[in-house]
């Protein structure tokens, strides 16, 4: 049988539950590509080929014994973003002062993805510490800048970078990313690829690196909002190892409900869509004219649509307290030791000394008005289902210059990513088009805490009438 | 998503003037003006002008703990920043709170086992 690289994570299952191809054929396929355009695109740390070979042969002798209940994911390849622990492989942060760091377990996540049967390809990269000490250029990870393979003169976004490009380019079927404050969404939307940021709390962070303890969020990215509900499936749920994970999600596959169910014609639920007012006014021309597009998809299928305001909370400020403290703490060891010198972007080089004098009075008062926004947020989904906004306001961003110096006329209006992290809330990003030299464009659809289920079912309705998730990089096709 | 760039941020606010800023990082990349946001220095005038007397503080605070890996220059530059990102930090501190309003985190003497 041939493979296509671009084949849905339930395509994927049905050709391997039905022997049309093995988990080894699989694995050495993607394997291929990893190795062929990783580089090019600077997706990859490490490719985990041996273990990749002994979770897959493991996955051919499940399928052979038909052990594939509850198991969508058996026998398919998979990337994480190179901070979660993995056993026999180094997890480097993206960071040259950890390039050698040896982790000898796995991450929760990762532990739950072997168990569902994933097959651990690869750990991708990722901007340097996760962006915690203020990069403000693509070329911020000891493996260089990430590149979308829509163009790869241009950044795959952060900082999840690796899982964003890997992903679009099809050098594996879906990844693991993570979230601080826009790092899943941001390279899903760079990238061309559907990115689940999922609630606080829903994802252990065990084996994961620490940030921002009172923000991370550990998230899949893949080609369809029904494959990240899918992985989401596999790795929710509480742990004791991470005692912020939280007993309103349920673990096992059994407590969600299965992509293919929810996306049946019958089960689709209109929403109540709460159109930002502010967030497409000023932005790229093709941004505000694919999301007015994609608005009418969601009129016309249905949903109840208003335009809302924003409530008006500091929440740049905010947030930008609480990543510094929290992130020069986490950090605190390579700013002692001086390693922090060792970044690779200049601005990550000085910044996270800055943060280090952030008064506690300060960080205080951030996590002092953190609930106002949340009673705030909270209550604008008492009135409606979803947020929806552009995913962001310009397309990827130059490799090259600093960020601030490009897409200098464009204002993205409330601050939609800032306050959404500091509720927690889950949010799936989807390409919804393209502009400015062929790149993607996206939209995003943020729900209440606990709320994941509303925003993946929208998605995954939105993309049943699309198909901007199904196109294919020439480069890379 | 440090100090430094938000103060990039602060810096690119400046030169955008009312509305959301132009970009930065992902972390503030949509983050909007304060409320009432201060006046602030063109960047030019801001590089001619000597640090505040907080942000010179700050800066000794950072050169005692960890002088030994910063250049005088770089120290400079942490200075600068500081006093970009003060006028949003300063109108941050004006947001009303009351002595009920608690931090977002709360402490447990007695923890639930698993």
């Amino acid at each position: 049988m041939a493979i296509d690289a671009y084949a849905t994570l339930d395509e994927l299952g049905r050709a391997l539950r039905a022997r049309e191809v093995s988990s080894v054929e699989l694995t050495r396929f993607y394997l291929e590509r990893l190795e062929k355009f990783g580089e090019q695109l600077g997706a990859v740390v490490t490719i985990t080929r041996d273990r990749a070979l002994r979770e897959a042969e493991a996955a051919d002798r499940a399928l052979a014994a038909g052990n594939t209940q509850n198991k969508p994911l058996l026998g398919i390849p998979y990337g994480v973003k190179d901070l979660l622990a993995t056993k026999g492989a180094p997890t480097t942060w993206g960071a040259e002062p950890y390039r050698n760091q040896l982790l000898d377990f796995d991450a929760t996540v990762v532990e739950r993805l072997t168990n569902a049967g994933a097959v651990l390809v690869a750990k991708l990269a990722m901007v340097e510490l996760a962006g915690g000490f203020g990069y403000n250029n693509a070329d911020a990870s000891f493996t260089g800048p990430g590149r979308t393979p829509w163009n790869t003169n241009f950044w795959s976004g952060g900082s999840s970078s690796g899982p964003g490009a890997a992903v679009a380019a099809a050098l594996v079927p879906f990844a693991i990313g993570s979230e601080t404050s826009g790092s899943i969404i941001t390279p899903a939307a760079f990238s061309g690829v559907t990115g689940l940021r999922p609630t606080y709390g829903a994802v252990s962070r065990y084996g994961a690196m620490a940030l921002c303890w009172t923000l991370d969020k550990i998230g899949p990215m893949a080609r369809t909002a029904a494959d990240c509900n899918t992985v989401f499936g596999a790795i929710v749920g509480e742990d004791e190892r991470d005692p912020t994970t939280a007993r309103v999600f349920p673990s096992g596959r059994a407590n969600w409900v299965a992509s293919s169910l929810m996306a049946r014609p019958a089960n689709k639920r209109t929403a109540r869509i709460g159109l930002v007012k502010g967030t497409w006014d000023r932005v790229q021309p093709a941004v505000r004219a694919n999301f007015l597009a994609s608005v009418e998809v969601l009129r016309a299928q249905g949903h109840d649509v208003r335009e809302i305001d924003y409530p008006d909370l500091p929440y740049g400020p905010t947030i930008s307290l609480i990543v510094d403290a929290e992130g020069a703490s986490a950090f605190e060891e390579i700013l002692v030791d001086g390693r922090a010198k060792q970044l690779r972007a200049v601005a990550d080089r000085t910044g996270g000394y800055a943060s280090a004098a952030t008064l506690a009075i300060d960080y205080l008062r951030a996590q002092r008005v953190r609930p106002k926004i949340r009673q705030a947020l909270l209550k604008l989904f008492d009135e409606v289902d979803l947020v929806v906004a552009p995913t962001r306001s310009t397309v990827a961003y130059p490799i090259g210059p600093d960020f601030s110096e490009v897409y200098k006329d464009v204002r993205s209006g409330p601050a939609v990513i800032a306050s959404m992290n500091l509720l927690g809330a889950p949010c799936v990003a989807l390409p919804n088009g393209f502009g400015d030299n062929g790149l993607p464009t996206s939209i995003q659809f943020n729900a209440a805490p606990a709320n994941e289920m509303l925003a993946v079912n929208a998605a995954i309705h939105y993309q049943s009438a699309t198909d901007f998730h199904r196109k294919k990089p020439a480069e890379f096709a | 998503m440090s100090r430094t760039s938000r103060r990039e941020f602060a810096k690119s606010l400046a030169v955008a003037g009312a509305g959301a800023p132009l970009v930065a990082t992902e972390l503030l990349a949509q983050a909007p003006l304060p409320v009432a946001p201060p006046p602030a220095p063109p960047p030019a005038a801001a590089a001619q002008t000597p640090p505040s007397a907080l942000g010179r503080a700050l800066t000794e605070v950072i050169r005692a703990s960890y002088g030994q890996h910063l250049s005088n220059e770089e120290l400079a530059k942490i200075a600068k920043d500081y006093d970009e990102f003060a006028p949003y930090v300063e109108n941050f501190r004006k947001f009303k709170l009351t002595n009920a309003d608690e931090p977002d985190f709360t402490f447990h003497s007695l923890t639930e086992r698993w």
